[in-house]
C-alpha cells in the first residue's frame, strides 16, 4: 500500500484529536486530584509564613484555580495535537525504514522510540513534580537543562539509527541488535551522569507519597498519549490497506 | 521483530514536503511558547501564559513550580 503524506498526516491528527480529549479528561479527574492536594499544602505554607519564594506568585493569583483546570485541559489538547503532527510528519518520513511488515507495529514501534527519546529520558533526569516543589527562581533555568537533555535524547537517537544502518553491512542481525543495545544504554546513561542536577527543586514541604503519586499519574497520561498515537494511526492506516486489498482481487473476474 | 526469517518487504518511501516540516516547526515552538516559555521570549505576557497553562505544564512534566 502506497500512502501520501496527505493521507498519513490526516489520520495522525484524526488520531491525536481523539487522544487529546482523552488526555483532557485524563488530566481533570486523574491528575487534578493530586494538583489540588499539593496546591492546598502550598496554600497553608504560605499561609504561616512557612514558605519563601516559591509560593508567593500564588498570593496573588491571575487565574482561579477552576481557569487553572480549564488551561490545562486546553494545553494538554493543543499539545496532543502538536505531537499527532509531529509524529505523523516523522512516521511517513522514516516510514520505509521501520521493521515491520504493517503500519500497525510500525507506528507502534515509532511511538515507543518516541516515547523514551522525547519524554522517558528527560523525565528521569528530571521528572514531573506536583505545584510547590519548585523555586519560582530557578524555573528559568531548569527549563534551559529539560530543553538540553530533551535535544540531546533526540540527537543521540538519530545518532544510533544512523549506527545501526552503518553497522549492516558488517555485522550479523543477532550480534548487531547487541551492540546496538549495548551502545544505546551507554550512550544514554553518559547523557543522564553528565547533565546537572534540576537546581532548587525539591522542597521537603511536599510530602514523598504525594510526589510519587504525582509523578505515577503524569507518567502514566504521556505514555497513554505516545500508546493512544502509535495505535489510533498504526490502526486506521493498515483498516484502510485491508479494505484496499480486499476489493482488487475480485476485479479480474472471468 | 528484527530477526525474521522472511525478509521484510520493502516499501516505497512516502514524499514528505518542505512546507509540511516548516508547519512542524511552527507548531512545536506554540507548544513551546504554551509549556515552557518563562520571560525568555516574552517580556510581560509570559507570566499570564505560565499561570493559565500551570496544570497542564505540572502533569505534562515540564519544569514549573
Amino acid at each position: 500500500m502506497h500512502w501520501s503524506y496527505g493521507s498519513v498526516i490526516r489520520r495522525a491528527l484524526g488520531a491525536g484529536a481523539v487522544v487529546g480529549v482523552l488526555l483532557a479528561a485524563y488530566l481533570y479527574a486523574v491528575v487534578e486530584p493530586v494538583i489540588d492536594m499539593a496546591v492546598a499544602l502550598e496554600e497553608a505554607a504560605s499561609a504561616t509564613g512557612a514558605a519563601d519564594g516559591g509560593a508567593a506568585r500564588h498570593d496573588d493569583p491571575l487565574f482561579t484555580r477552576g481557569e487553572q483546570v480549564g488551561g490545562g485541559m486546553a494545553a494538554t489538547f493543543a499539545t496532543a495535537m502538536v505531537v499527532a503532527a509531529v509524529f505523523g510528519t516523522v512516521f511517513a518520513a522514516v516510514r520505509h525504514r521501520l521493521p515491520a511488515r504493517s503500519d500497525l507495529p510500525r507506528a507502534l514501534w515509532l511511538a515507543a522510540v518516541g516515547f523514551a527519546t522525547v519524554l522517558l529520558i528527560p523525565a528521569l533526569k528530571y521528572p514531573p513534580s506536583p505545584p510547590g516543589m519548585g523555586d519560582a527562581d530557578t524555573v528559568g533555568e531548569r527549563t534551559v537543562v529539560y530543553l538540553i537533555c530533551l535535544s540531546a535524547s533526540v540527537l543521540i537517537a538519530i545518532a544510533l539509527t544512523r549506527l545501526y544502518g552503518t553497522l549492516h553491512a558488517r555485522l550479523a542481525d543477532h550480534t548487531r541488535v547487541v551492540a546496538m543495545g549495548t551502545a544505546s544504554v551507554v550512550a544514554y546513561a553518559l547523557l543522564l551522569v553528565v547533565l546537572p542536577a534540576a537546581p532548587g527543586s525539591v522542597e521537603a514541604a511536599v510530602p514523598a507519597d504525594l510526589v510519587w503519586d504525582f509523578r505515577v499519574r503524569s507518567l502514566g497520561g504521556l505514555a497513554l498519549l505516545w500508546l493512544g498515537l502509535g495505535l489510533g494511526l498504526g490502526w486506521l492506516l493498515d483498516r484502510h490497506a485491508d479494505r484496499t486489498s480486499d476489493r482488487q482481487p475480485v476485479a479480474p473476474g472471468p | 521483530m528484527i530477526a525474521t526469517t522472511h525478509p521484510l518487504p520493502t516499501v516505497e518511501p512516502i514524499r514528505v514536503p518542505g512546507v509540511a516540516w516548516l508547519a512542524v516547526a511552527v507548531a512545536v515552538f506554540v507548544v513551546y511558547l504554551m509549556l515552557q516559555e518563562n520571560g525568555a521570549l516574552l517580556a510581560s505576557s509570559w507570566n499570564t501564559l505560565h499561570e493559565l497553562f500551570h496544570d497542564g505544564r505540572h502533569a505534562l512534566g515540564v519544569p514549573c513550580h
